[in-house]
């Protein structure tokens, strides 16, 4: 059975040959052009493997992997990025990113490492939607039991790195690197002044995940 | 933003100079004043005194037709007064111990009233005429030592001087501490904007709005340090969407290709236009990859510095298969401590990159390239065995769109990742440098000059 594959590219020649060259690789990919396309995709049948163009019409490609992530999504992510500065490659793994490739690619090139990443993957596993949170990658909202709050961009990642974890212990340090971009200087109580505002916007949410604290090591979405 | 021979003390040292004197001259003036008031004032009390004491000597005395009658006990009078009295010219009373010739308290006595200082100066003698109605009978003459007025005079300027050299210390001491600790903000604020500028681009002073020097600095600084960050967003915004911009179509090129060519069964004159598409793909992937990285090179404020020897032998394995194609051989020859650049090695190699292939191209059977270190900058030179670039041609094959005749040298019509000799020109001289051609007997010599790291600053 070919591997399901799921792409957003906003640029609809670049889509449409992605589309056509992994098909006659032996694939099955559906492609959208928008982030909540794929998150809606994504959501109700998990794909093998998802391959995310990080500049997209309605929001960034790694807040998208960061909500796929956030909303059970365990699939690898391949990212297609034409910018290829140190900064912008870390922040796609710290988003929770498997493997990139820089435009323009070789087509076989991003065949074989989507092969590599489907080898590691464990399978499909199907979010069992407890306790999860919807987060929004093109609004940047929160939402549970129809209720949503507003995020702004780094309370979006910092909750994202929180709600990826499934529920493990994400440390201070991980939670800086992942929420602020590469280099910048971030002071321990302004993480502190984000995790409570985050607290305060998952309390108005019904039957929401709190953030407990875990002493000397970080934060858990329990 | 380095300091260079400045500690913070050109306007302190100036400011405090300035202070010193202005309190140099107020205290001269101000003991000079005093001393000569002083002065004066000593100089009329002796008067005065002299006045007093020869009237009183003067009321003493009783004058008649007869003569002049001395009081019956003299009046001893404080030490430091003497008395002569004459009558007539003749002396009739003098005192014990004054060393005062009497000849000479005779002449005073002539003139009456009279004053005159004798001896030196240290005594002065005053007269008094002793008349019988209008008849001048006589005269008194009186003496007073001055040396307690000259002490008094002495010890005073002493004190004054003294007590100017010590105001003037303290003063000074004070100045330096005042200006010191009114400066110290300054020097302060100039070292983190400096160092903001270059490590921490966000960092502000956050003063508010001016109220007074101090905060008018520190608006002025962050206004400086919000119009650098800005235009440092501005230009990494703009290379990030430039590339972004240019690297979806180039992929979509790409990949349309590598499919026909994969999928489709393209005839043998198909395969080649579209291996020709994908590698025209590449060339523009390289020169899309060298405007970037070089307009990051000219916002790195960190002065990103290599190694010029490790730049040519990169080049030079590079070229490697090129030259192979060419049969050509590629000689290095590099100074055996390594000089270094003040540009980043990707930055050099491709500078040198496209003058080594279009050497490559050229050349009957070797390039030597060489690196020559300089004061203040470091030389590659790229020497071929061709048939050299003719005198007319030697800077327009540096212009871009620049077409030899075929075959010629500096043809931009290249095969493979070169860039040609006006891209070469123009990422040198954004890295400070330059490229160049050079008459040569022997074949092309293309010359390229990058600054010397740490040569430019001294």
């Amino acid at each position: 059975m070919p591997a399901r594959l799921l792409i957003v590219e906003d640029d609809p020649p670049l889509r449409e040959i992605l589309v056509r060259s992994l098909r006659a690789e032996g694939f099955d990919p559906v492609a959208v052009s928008t982030a909540r396309g794929l998150l809606e995709l994504a959501l109700q049948q998990p794909p093998d493997a998802i391959v995310i163009d990080i500049g997209l019409p309605d929001g960034d490609g790694r807040d998208l992997c960061q909500a796929l992530r956030a909303g059970g999504i365990q699939a690898p992510v391949l990212f297609l990025t034409a910018r290829d500065a140190l900064t912008d490659r870390l922040s796609g793994f710290h988003s929770g990113g498997d493997d990139y490739v820089t435009k323009p690619f070789d087509i076989e090139e991003v065949q074989a490492r989507l092969n590599a990443l489907l080898r590691r993957s464990p399978g499909q596993v199907k979010p069992d939607g407890h306790g999860q949170l919807y987060l929004d990658p093109a609004e940047l909202t929160v939402s549970r039991g129809g209720r949503s709050e507003a995020l702004t961009p780094t309370e979006f990642r910092l909750l994202g790195a929180l709600a990826g974890a499934a529920g493990k212990v994400t440390s201070r340090v991980e939670l800086m690197r992942m929420a602020w971009p590469h280099g910048a200087i971030v002071h321990d109580n302004t993480l502190d002044v984000y995790i409570a505002r985050l607290r305060r916007k998952l309390e108005r949410l019904p039957d929401a995940p709190v953030i407990a604290t875990v002493h000397g090591v970080g934060y858990r979405l329990t | 933003m380095r300091h260079r021979g400045l500690h913070g003390g050109g306007l302190r040292a100036r400011l405090l100079l300035s202070v010193l004197l202005t309190i140099a001259l107020v205290l001269t003036a101000l003991t000079a004043g005093f001393n000569l008031v002083l002065g004066a004032r000593l100089n009329s009390d002796a008067n005065s005194v002299l006045s007093a004491r020869a009237s009183a000597e003067l009321g003493a005395l009783r004058a008649t037709r007869s003569g002049i009658e001395l009081p019956e006990a003299p009046d001893q009078g404080s030490p430091d007064t003497s008395t002569w009295v004459f009558q007539g010219r003749r002396l009739i009373e003098r005192p014990q111990s004054v060393a005062v010739d009497p000849a000479v308290a005779a002449a005073v006595a002539a003139q009456a009233p009279a004053g005159r200082d004798v001896d030196g100066g240290r005594v002065r003698l005053y007269s008094l005429p002793v008349r019988v109605h209008v008849r001048r009978v006589g005269a008194v003459v009186v003496g007073i030592a001055l040396a307690p007025y000259s002490q008094t005079r002495r010890t005073a300027l002493l004190a004054s001087v003294l007590l100017a050299l010590a105001a003037f210390v303290a003063v000074g001491l004070a100045a330096n501490w005042l200006i010191r600790g009114a400066l110290a903000p300054i020097s302060k604020m100039t070292r983190d904007a400096a160092q903001w500028s270059e490590h921490d681009i966000d960092r502000r002073f956050g003063m508010g709005p001016p109220r007074d020097e101090f905060t008018l600095l520190a608006f002025t600084l962050d206004g400086l340090l919000d119009r650098l960050a800005s235009s440092l967003r501005h230009e990494q915004r703009l290379s990030a969407e430039l590339s972004h911009e240019l690297r979806t179509p180039l992929a979509n090129v790409a990949a349309q290709a590598q499919y026909a060519l994969r999928h489709t069964e393209p005839t043998s004159e198909g395969r080649q236009v579209l291996e020709n598409i994908l590698l025209s793909t590449q060339q523009m992937t390289t020169t899309l990859d060298t405007l970037i990285a070089a307009a990051r090179g000219g916002l790195d404020l960190h002065g990103a510095t290599s190694d010029a020897n490790a730049a040519v032998r990169a080049v030079a394995a590079t070229c490697r298969a090129l030259a192979d194609e060419e049969g050509v051989e590629i000689v290095v020859s590099a100074p055996p401590i390594a000089p270094r650049v003040a540009v980043e090695q990707h930055l050099v190699e491709r500078v040198l990159a496209p003058l080594v292939e279009n050497g490559c191209r050229h050349a009957h059977g070797r390039i030597c390239l060489d690196v020559h270190v300089h004061a203040s900058r470091v030389e590659f030179a790229v020497q071929d065995d061709g048939d050299g670039i003719p005198t007319e041609d030697l800077d327009r094959i540096f212009a871009s769109g620049w077409q030899g005749k075929s075959g010629q040298q500096g043809s931009t019509q290249v095969i493979g990742a070169g860039l040609g000799l006006a891209l070469a020109r123009r990422l040198a001289r954004s890295a400070g440098g330059e490229v160049r051609a050079e008459r040569s007997n022997t074949g092309a010599r293309l010359l390229v000059q990058l600054p010397r790291d740490g040569a430019s600053l001294t």
